[in-house]
C-alpha cells in the first residue's frame, strides 16, 4: 500500500489569514475567511465540506452556530476543547474520523480578535463560574503570565536555567520573523534587549511573551483519493498524540508538561526518532513553554534545554533544530489567543517547500507540530503531530 | 461571616470554616489516607470515594515562586508550597522581601481578612 493510503487522511489546505488587526471583522467572518483561504488553497470550496472542527475560540456553542454561518451541513461535528493544543487534536480526529468513513472532506478552523476587543475593554472569554480548583486558587490573583513564570522561577532552580537562555528563543523567533511580512514583531532583538525589557512576572520580561493578535488559520484534510485528484503536495498525518497533565492531586511537579505523554505517543505511532525530524512547530506562549517542550519531546535530556536552545541553535540554517520558521507566537501571530492552527500552517510551509526561500529547511520531509493549551503549571493539554511529505 | 452562608458546597464551606479558627484543612482520604489538594469528594490518588478533612501543621517550603507585577496594583509574590504533609498548592507570600526569597526557603501559614469577611490562608517565611 502506498504511504498515502497508509496515512489515512491528507492535509490539503492550510491557510493563515494576513491580518494581525482587525477592528472591523467579527469573529464568525474571521472563521469564515480562514475557510474560505485553506479551501481555495486545497482547490475545495465550502459545498466540499462535511466534517467540521472548532474549538472554544469560535462563538457560542461553536460549530452550532458557525455551521449555519458558514452555510455547511457537515456529517462530522467535533468541538474538542483544548486550549492551542485543540487543532492538533482535530487534526488527529480528523484523520481517524475519515479513515471511519465519517467524512471526507474535514475542515478546521481557528480564529479571534483579542487585540480588538482588548481596544474596546473587552477581556477573553471566561472559564464560568464552576472550575473545580478556582476557590482554592482565584483569591490569590493568579493569572496566565504568574503561571508560566512558576514554571520559569521552577526550571530555572531545579537545572540552572538562566533568562538568557530564554531569551534566546524569543531572538530566534524575531531572526525568523524579520522575513514574514505578516509579522507583528518584525524587527529582530538581541539577548540584551529582552533582558532590558520590563519585569513582567519574575523571571519572565514582556519580551518572554508572545504577541496578542487577531486573526487566525485553518486547515483541510481529506481521504486520500480526493487528495490524489487535487494536484497539490500530498502532507500526510504519521503520528498523533494527547494528553491532559495537572496537579495530581496535589503532587505538583513542574519539571516535565503533558508534552512528554503525546510527544511519545506520536512518535511510537510514527515509528520515528527526534533526530529524525527536519522542521519543527512548538507552541511558543512564553518562551520558556518552548524549552519544556523541547525537553519534553526529546529533542535533549531533561534540564538541558537551556543549552539546547542557547546561541542560535533554533535559527532555521543557524542551529540544530529550526523551530517556528514564521516566527512563532513570540513574534509574528497568537491569534485568539490560542495560536496552535499556525503552527501547523508553518510546518505544511515547511514540507511543502514553501517557507520563506530564505528559511525553508532543504528537502523538509519530515515536520513535527506540537501544541499546548491552558496553564502549563497548572492544568493543561498536549497534543502532538507528526507530519510526512508523501 | 454572612460570605460562609452562602457556600453551597459542604466541602469548600468546611474548609472556609477551617479558615475562620485560623486552621488550614488537608483532605485526607478515608481509605488510603494519602493527602490530597484541592479539595474534592473522591481520591485523585486510589479513587476511593470518602474523605476526611485534618488541619495541617501549616509549615512547608517554598516550590516555587514568582513576583507579579501588574498595571493599577500593587505587586505580590505568588508561591507553590509543598506542605510537610506531601500536598502542594497555589497561595500567595506575605511580608516578604521578594528580592531575596528563595526557593526551598521554609514558611508557615498565616491567615489575611478579606474584604467579604472570610479567612484567606497564605504563607510567611519562617525567620531563623
Amino acid at each position: 500500500m502506498a504511504v498515502i493510503d497508509q496515512a489515512g487522511a491528507i492535509v490539503v489546505g492550510a491557510y493563515e489569514h494576513p491580518t494581525r488587526k482587525a477592528p472591523d471583522k467579527t469573529v464568525a467572518q474571521l472563521h469564515l475567511e480562514c475557510a474560505l483561504g485553506a479551501l481555495a488553497d486545497a482547490g475545495l470550496s465550502l459545498k466540499d465540506v462535511d466534517g467540521y472542527f472548532c474549538a472554544g475560540d469560535a462563538p457560542g456553542m461553536g460549530a452550532i452556530h458557525l455551521a449555519e454561518y458558514l452555510g455547511i451541513r457537515p456529517r462530522h461535528i467535533d468541538n474538542t476543547e483544548l486550549g492551542g493544543a485543540s487543532y492538533l487534536s482535530h487534526l488527529a480526529h480528523a484523520r481517524d474520523a475519515i479513515r471511519n468513513g465519517r467524512c471526507s472532506v474535514a475542515l478546521i478552523t481557528l480564529a479571534g480578535r483579542p487585540r480588538s476587543d482588548a481596544a474596546l475593554g473587552k477581556g477573553p472569554k471566561p472559564l464560568g463560574p464552576h472550575v473545580p480548583e478556582d476557590p482554592y486558587e482565584a483569591p490569590y490573583g493568579i493569572n496566565t503570565v504568574a503561571s508560566y513564570a512558576l514554571l520559569a522561577a521552577r526550571h530555572m532552580h531545579q537545572y540552572g536555567t538562566t533568562s538568557e537562555q530564554l531569551a534566546w528563543i524569543k531572538v530566534a523567533a524575531s531572526q525568523h520573523a524579520r522575513h514574514n511580512p505578516h509579522a507583528m514583531l518584525p524587527t529582530p532583538v538581541t539577548v540584551e534587549d529582552v533582558l532590558a525589557s520590563p519585569r513582567v512576572s519574575d523571571p519572565l520580561h514582556r519580551l518572554d511573551c508572545c504577541v496578542i493578535s487577531d486573526g487566525g488559520g485553518a486547515l483541510v484534510v481529506v481521504r486520500p483519493d480526493i487528495a490524489r485528484a487535487l494536484k497539490r503536495p500530498l502532507i500526510a498525518v504519521k503520528g498523533c498524540g494527547e494528553a491532559i497533565k495537572g496537579h495530581d492531586g496535589g503532587r505538583v511537579d513542574l519539571s516535565y508538561t503533558a508534552a512528554a505523554w503525546s510527544g511519545q505517543a506520536a512518535f511510537d505511532e510514527a515509528g520515528v526518532r527526534p533526530a529524525d525530524i527536519r522542521y519543527a512547530s512548538i507552541y511558543d506562549s512564553f518562551t520558556i513553554t518552548v524549552l519544556l517542550q523541547l525537553e519534553d519531546l526529546g529533542f535533549c535530556k531533561k534540564g538541558e534545554g537551556g543549552r539546547f536552545v542557547e546561541d542560535g541553535q533554533l535559527i532555521a540554517g543557524v542551529g540544530r533544530l529550526a523551530v517556528n520558521t514564521d516566527g512563532g507566537g513570540l513574534c509574528n501571530n497568537h491569534p485568539a489567543n490560542r495560536g496552535g492552527i499556525t503552527k501547523l500552517v508553518e510546518a505544511v510551509r515547511q514540507l511543502r517547500g514553501e517557507a520563506h526561500p530564505a528559511l525553508q529547511i532543504p528537502d523538509c520531509d519530515l515536520a513535527l507540530v506540537q501544541g499546548l493549551g491552558g496553564r502549563l503549571a497548572g492544568r493543561h493539554g498536549s497534543a502532538t503531530i507528526i507530519l510526512e511529505r508523501c | 461571616m454572612d460570605a460562609i452562608q452562602h457556600i453551597f458546597d459542604p466541602m469548600e464551606k468546611a474548609f472556609r470554616e477551617g479558615a475562620q479558627r485560623k486552621e488550614l484543612l488537608i483532605p485526607h482520604c478515608e481509605s488510603c489516607q494519602a493527602p490530597h489538594w484541592y479539595p474534592r469528594p473522591v481520591c485523585p490518588h486510589c479513587g476511593h470515594p470518602g474523605m476526611v478533612f485534618k488541619a495541617s501543621a501549616g509549615t512547608g517550603s517554598i516550590y516555587s515562586l514568582t513576583r507579579l507585577r501588574r498595571k493599577n496594583a500593587a505587586p505580590h509574590t505568588l508561591v507553590y508550597v509543598a506542605l510537610d504533609e506531601g500536598v502542594t498548592l497555589l497561595s500567595q507570600l506575605i511580608n516578604d522581601s521578594a528580592e531575596q526569597t528563595r526557593i526551598g526557603q521554609r514558611v508557615e501559614v498565616d491567615f489575611v481578612q478579606q474584604d467579604n469577611g472570610l479567612n484567606l490562608p497564605v504563607f510567611k517565611l519562617i525567620q531563623s
